[in-house]
């Protein structure tokens, strides 16, 4: 969706395991909102989060992607007609149904896009595993202008082939090497911010559903 | 994970992983003709490696692959995701039974079309349940015909990668090793 292009402002203030919790704490209360023009308010905001994290977000995709899903619902009526023509039926229940599953999908993915980095720290062998798979994708990203869209196949076995030599194989292994990137200590900064996160979704979808 | 998981074994799913991360972030940057159109590059990794690697190996490449772009793109704990595994995890399992029963007769044009496929069928089928509903079946022909499109240039990307790179060649031969090793 979004590698990030910008400056992160949370990172100075949530750590990135905070953050993806906080994120996935914040889902299901989102999700309890009950009405369509609630979730757009939370997609809103979320997006808002997801700029402050530096991502740079496709408009045009997610504009597209509302309008499509609310397209598709309007063809199957549901409920009052607002409008009618000759070739369409404009019905109250399906124009909602659309926009409120639309309004998930798209604050879903914002809220992911904030609330999850790539230094995040997955445990046990697998996450060793992804861990040393970044730190080598970062060595190709690093040779990315050696590769030329005109010799695009050439240019990459070159890069990978001076990246990636066969005697280093084997060198790196059994050590999660984004463990350099991110210490202890700091693994958990900026939780008692993630706190008040959290509790402020829930507590906005407490009132949308007390008063809806 | 195999409790018994060599080194190198350890470093070629890493270094595939990483290669398709890359590939995955090169798509991104590079202007699609149309807003849903994806080539799909990220899976050139898995295609080329399904020659050579052991099944559970490609299982697990596929899993750092989804994985991998879910954190990089932050899309892990989205609905994103979820379409992402499904139509993953789908295509490597129907190119994997078509390498194995093809053998020599499938090339890879034929493999990566198949995967493709196959993954825009379970994602059609996802689509009907979690975003467009029964109108998910309207776009149905124009899903399938573009990852016909995808998967065709998708092979014959994957048939000129095979043939000419070298480090592909040492990669093959390194795992080899560390496998009999």
């Amino acid at each position: 969706m979004s590698p990030s292009h910008h400056h992160d402002v949370l990172e100075s203030l949530l750590a990135p395991l905070p953050r993806f919790i906080c994120g996935a704490f914040i889902l299901p209360a989102f999700l309890f909102l009950p009405l369509w023009w609630h979730r757009a308010i939370g997609s809103v905001l979320f997006a808002l989060l997801a700029l402050l994290a530096g991502k740079r977000l496709r408009w045009g995709y997610f504009l597209l992607l509302i309008f499509s899903v609310v397209f598709f619902h309007l063809l199957a009526p549901v409920g009052r007609v607002l409008y009618t023509s000759r070739w369409f039926t404009l019905t109250e229940g399906a124009l909602v149904n659309g926009l409120k599953r639309a309004f998930t999908l798209v604050g879903m993915v914002f809220l992911s896009v904030a609330a999850v980095k790539p230094q995040l720290h997955i445990p046990g062998r697998f996450g060793g595993l992804l861990g040393q798979t970044f730190w080598y994708f970062e060595k190709i990203w690093d040779g990315k202008r050696t590769i030329t869209r005109k010799n695009f196949f050439s240019s990459l076995d070159a890069l990978l082939l001076e990246r990636f030599s066969p005697e280093l194989l084997g060198g790196n292994s059994g050590k999660d090497l984004r463990e350099d990137m991110v210490s202890a200590k700091e693994q958990w900064k900026g939780w008692g911010l993630a706190v008040i996160f959290v509790l402020l979704a829930w507590g906005s979808a407490a009132l949308g559903m007390t008063f809806s | 994970m195999p409790r018994s998981f060599s080194p190198i074994r350890r470093d070629v799913l890493a270094v595939f992983g990483a290669l398709s991360l890359f590939m995955s972030t090169l798509e991104y940057l590079v202007p699609k003709p149309l807003p849903f159109f994806r080539l799909g590059l990220a899976n050139l990794p898995l295609l080329v490696g399904l020659r050579f690697l052991r099944p559970q190996d490609v299982l697990l490449l596929t899993l750092i692959k989804v994985f991998g772009q879910g954190l990089v793109n932050g899309t892990l704990a989205s609905y994103v995701f979820l379409f992402s595994a499904a139509g993953s995890f789908s295509s490597v399992l129907v190119m994997s039974l078509v390498q194995h029963f093809g053998k020599s007769w499938v090339s890879l044009v034929g493999i990566s079309t198949a995967g493709a496929l196959a993954s825009s069928s379970v994602q059609i089928v996802l689509a009907l349940f979690f975003v467009f509903g029964e109108a998910a079946r309207a776009f149905a022909p124009y899903s399938l015909g573009s990852a016909l499109i995808t998967g065709l240039v998708l092979g014959f990307f994957a048939q000129r990668f095979v043939q000419t790179s070298r480090w592909l060649q040492n990669m093959e031969n390194g795992y080899r090793k560390g496998v009999q090793g």
